[in-house]
């Protein structure tokens, strides 16, 4: 018995170890990949590429649920982009508070008898509107589906190459859009696009758009923000160079509208619609056997609200969670699959092993440390150095992304917010860390049971996996 | 004895704000440069002879400085656009809204001075 | 967007935490293998526990002590150089205007001042600026960087040579653009574009314009890129764009030439680009149309080619037809914009509502007409929508109309 706790312990640090070795490389790739992309993007490219006017236009997706108190501020901002050709798709789906009056009464809007094509399957369109004011202002009204339903809507009425799906509460750069399309014209093959998200909390803002950085008041709050600079500036900066980027937050992401329509649509019985979507692409593309390409680029920025209670949190990462495993286990197919290259081989099974069973690996091991320090197996000693290891590698994960988000001109401006976040990124561990772990580690077992629950209503039609 | 001539500049790129001053100055104005939309707000209903304006303010764009100056103001002093912007649609908003005159950056400051003196 | 100093330092930094994991990995390992066999007490894992525990403490001793060094005194570095630089445009600002010229050799900062300058500015005072780079660096210290091993001091060079905008720095930048790397070709591409723009009247611009063209048609590039350097030699497009409009160019550069000469409104190009309403190409019989629009010239000769576009097999190419003939008199297109509000294409018709209503009172008459009297339902509709979207009438009529019709 004895040994057999031992012998799990050890697992549990060669497997942190491993881990950290991984993230020290992805730290690695992210950095490299930021310093060429800073030069090809140059103040003097991005300058050239707006006056020109050669941008490919965008239909910005915004899926709006009972969104009243922000929905008007939102739109009014995404109206005022540094971006010559856009139009602004809002969906009410079906919200049950007066996000649409306020739309019309802002807005001035009118309905209007709209012809499109229904490529993608989604829920009936109550009604179109278009506003008399701003004339790349589109709102319609349907019943209510989920974000996924909501989305496939948006896009069967879209009238650009590009669009971008976010939420009704993402706060984007005035140049974030630019930045996005801008790959997509210098890259043909290019396909889809994630940027970077981080949390608006805390922050000044005017306008609708982040004016300047600010430490947010409260711990979850900070934790929250060395988490999203770890998840996007390391994390998905080495997978997008590893060409095997499996994820692009539903927040802010670009695709070309015709890529969404062949793989049909987003995908209405999951709740992680965002990151199916994105191994549904890679699977269309990879079968076709032409080259393409999911990209990470790190400075077109969205900026969220991030939840400050812990309920919410809670409820969010469970949510998250579910998504994650729903997906992979879709499609397990691709797991060790020669057919599908690095993101086969290398890619699937790390979220298996490195993402999915994480909580679970992570409460064993504490439980198997309780038990050990209870039953007086383990000297006190190597249990508190083993936590500390723990501890240590936690922070350096953070401090990679500190570094890179260092480089950034838009960074923590105050030395004393730099300090509150290098805290955080020891605090961290010591309590919120636990309880997310732990909320992640019940959600796995909640997959079958709370199927769809955040909202998505009705079955609509699903993509057929099995076609792919 | 000969009136000088007063303009008013709106950049907020300070290079380009000082080309552009010296630009008058050599051409025997008087220039007075403001950077940012709230500077330039406060300042439009003094009557200028002209006024320069660049379309990328941070924060309220010129076209919309334009609008207020002839919509809310119902001001007639010339203003000559200056932008980096050559979009078809952003010049036909400007002379909607009545600029005297569009100029895109990089600027001439020969076409520049030419410009401000017919419009003044 | 991003700050470009001190970056190398911290992926050096990044790397030896990289190893250090390693490292501690390695010795982890090496403590599990005895453990798994149950060879041992706590000792050996507790000692390697210990060892990886200061491995990982350097590494991010390392990482945090340079992120805090970097935040101190890189950005003190920083407002220092970009201070210098100021000083330095303010002073090459005065000169431009006549003030006496400094005494050479000048420190960097005095470059990046002057190339400031230079972005700003186009005509006369511009080509002095030239003279000053002539005159204090030979155009040796901008392009040396360029064959560097490293890939960004090259594309450094790169960005600084698309502001300078030297005329004697065409070719080696020009020679760059067929080179493997992805990024640098793009760079050196429009960094081109840029330089050939303020390229000088003369016997070699003939050649230097041919030259670019000739490096346009490559498969590596993709068309947006293409199109983004041609619209960025402004006046110097038409030279250019000339020699890639007929048949051995490849499809998808004819057509970026043809659109940039119509964004670019050169209308010295109309005749050549008349002459491709007639082409095999579907898309670049689109093209010439939309370009001539764009320039809002229909040379007489190219009248009656127009007129027949309006007839063309392919819709999106009538589209195009349609909005040209805007520019067409209207007595001339008339009957055809008639029949095309009856088009099976939405496009078509839609757009020959917009051309109809852009006539004048002839053309608006005409679409008041067609609302409630054109045999096909289709057009009586179209014609409905759009007097209603132009607020040419209001809800409530557009709404009788229909229930009329």
């Amino acid at each position: 018995m004895e040994r057999l706790v031992i012998t799990y312990e050890q697992f549990v640090l060669l497997y942190f170890a491993v881990l950290a070795l991984t993230y020290a490389y992805f730290g690695y790739l992210g950095v490299r990949s930021v310093i060429v992309y800073s030069r090809e993007l140059s103040p003097l490219a991005l300058g050239d590429h707006l006056s020109r006017d050669v941008a490919k236009p965008v239909s910005i997706l915004v899926p709006a649920f009972n969104e009243e108190a922000s929905i008007v501020a939102s739109v009014r901002a995404l109206l005022s982009m540094h971006f010559p050709r856009y139009e602004v798709v809002v969906v009410n789906d079906g919200s049950t508070d007066s996000t649409l009056e306020r739309l019309r009464e802002h807005f001035a809007l009118i309905e209007v008898p709209m012809a499109y094509r229904q490529v993608l399957p989604s829920l009936d369109v109550r009604g179109i509107y278009r506003s008399l004011r701003y004339p790349n202002l589109v709102v319609m009204d349907k019943e209510r589906g989920g974000r996924a339903d909501a989305l496939n809507s948006a896009i069967n009425a879209a009238r650009y190459p590009l669009v971008c799906a976010i939420d009704a509460d993402t706060l984007l750069d005035a140049d974030a859009v630019l930045r996005a399309s801008r790959v997509f014209g210098e890259d043909e093959t290019v396909v889809g696009i994630g940027g970077t998200i981080r949390p608006a909390n805390g922050a000044v803002i005017e306008d609708g758009r982040v004016a300047s950085l600010r430490v947010p008041k409260r711990w979850i709050e900070r934790f929250q923000v060395v988490e999203y600079a770890r998840a996007f500036f390391v994390g998905r900066a080495a997978w997008s160079k590893l060409s095997a980027l499996m994820l692009i937050s539903g927040a802010f992401s670009i695709f070309r509208k015709d890529a969404l329509v062949a793989v049909h649509g987003y995908w209405t019985e999951t709740v992680g619609e965002d990151m199916e979507v994105v191994f549904r692409l890679h699977r269309h593309y990879r079968a076709l056997g032409k080259p393409y390409k999911i990209l990470f680029t790190p400075d077109p920025i969205a900026w969220t609200e991030v939840p400050s209670d812990m309920r919410s949190l809670r409820a969010q990462r469970n949510r998250w969670q579910r998504g994650m495993v729903e997906t992979l286990w879709r499609h397990r197919g691709m797991a060790f699959n020669p057919r599908f290259g690095r993101l086969g081989m290398l890619g699937v099974p790390y979220y298996w092993v490195f993402e999915a069973a994480a909580p679970v690996v992570e409460v064993l091991g504490y439980a198997a440390l309780i038990v050990s320090a209870l039953t007086g197996v383990l000297f006190a000693q190597f249990a508190a150095l083993f936590l500390l290891l723990a501890l240590l590698y936690s922070v350096l994960f953070s401090q990679f992304a500190a570094g890179i988000e260092s480089f950034l001109l838009a960074r923590y401006p105050r030395a004393r917010d730099r300090l509150i976040l290098l805290a955080a990124s020891f605090l961290e561990f010591v309590g919120y860390r636990q309880i997310l772990v732990f909320e992640r580690f019940i959600a796995c077992f909640q997959v079958r049971r709370k199927a769809k629950q955040w909202g998505a209503m009705r079955r609509v039609g699903t993509p057929e996996v099995a076609d792919l | 004895m000969p009136v000088v001539s007063t303009v008013l500049v709106v950049e907020d790129d300070p290079t380009v704000a000082r080309l552009v001053e010296m630009t008058l100055r050599f051409g025997d104005l008087e220039v007075r440069v403001v950077g940012t939309a709230p500077e330039a707000r406060e300042l439009l209903t003094e009557p200028w002879d002209a006024i320069v304006l660049d379309i990328n303010l941070p924060g309220t764009s010129g076209l919309e400085l334009l609008r207020q100056l002839r919509e809310d103001l119902g001001s007639t002093t010339p203003v000559v656009m200056l932008s980096a912007l050559r979009h078809e649609h952003e010049v036909q908003r400007a002379l909607a809204f009545e600029a005297t005159a569009y100029l895109t950056k990089p600027f001439s400051p020969d076409e520049l001075l030419e410009a401000v003196r017919a419009a003044v | 967007m991003w700050r470009r100093y001190g970056d190398t330092a911290y992926a050096l930094f990044v790397l030896v935490g990289f190893i250090l994991q390693a490292a501690a990995l390695a010795l982890l390992t090496w403590s599990f293998i005895p453990a798994a066999s149950g060879l041992f007490p706590a000792a050996t894992p507790g000692r390697a526990l210990l060892g990886a525990l200061l491995l990982t403490t350097t590494a991010l001793m390392g990482i945090v002590g340079f992120i805090l060094a970097y935040h101190v005194i890189g950005a003190r570095r920083q407002a220092r150089r970009e201070a210098d630089v100021r000083e330095w445009t303010e002073r090459w600002t005065e000169v431009v205007f006549g003030a006496e010229a400094p005494e050479g050799p000048l420190p960097p900062a005095a470059l990046e001042g002057l190339l400031e300058v230079r972005d700003k500015l186009r005509g006369s005072r511009a080509r002095a600026i030239d003279q000053l780079f002539e005159r204090y660096w030979r155009s040796g210290v901008l392009i040396r960087p360029l064959r560097s091993r490293r890939l960004l001091k090259r594309l450094d060079a790169l960005e600084r040579l698309a502001r300078a905008r030297l005329a004697s720095t065409f070719f080696p930048v020009l020679h760059e653009t067929d080179k493997a790397d992805a990024r640098t070709r793009a760079m050196a591409i429009r960094a081109s574009a840029r330089t050939l723009a303020l390229y000088p009247e003369g016997p070699a611009l003939d050649e230097a314009q041919g030259a670019f063209a000739e490096a346009l048609d490559d498969d590596r590039i993709s068309t947006g890129v293409a199109l983004e350097a041609l619209m960025l030699l402004d006046d110097a497009c038409s030279g250019v764009a000339i020699r890639l409009f007929d048949d051995p160019t490849p499809r998808w550069l004819r057509w970026a030439a043809i659109e940039a000469a119509g964004r670019l409104e050169r209308v010295d190009l109309t005749i050549e680009i008349a002459s491709l309403v007639e082409d095999l190409d579907p898309e670049i019989r689109a093209a010439s149309l939309r370009a001539l629009h764009g320039i809002r010239t229909i040379p007489d000769a190219a009248q009656d080619t127009v007129r027949r576009a309006l007839h063309d097999d392919v819709d999106f190419v009538r589209v195009q037809a349609t909005r040209a003939a805007e520019l067409l008199p209207f007595a001339v297109v008339a009957t055809r914009l008639w029949e095309m509000l009856g088009d099976p294409s939405w496009w078509v018709r839609r757009t020959a509502a917009e051309t109809m209503g852009g006539h004048g009172t002839a053309g608006a008459a005409m679409l008041g007409w067609a609302a409630r009297s054109h045999p096909d339902r289709y057009a009586r509709h179209m014609a409905i929508q759009f007097l209603f979207d132009d607020q040419r009438i209001d809800l409530g009529t557009a709404e009788l109309l229909r229930e009329a019709v």
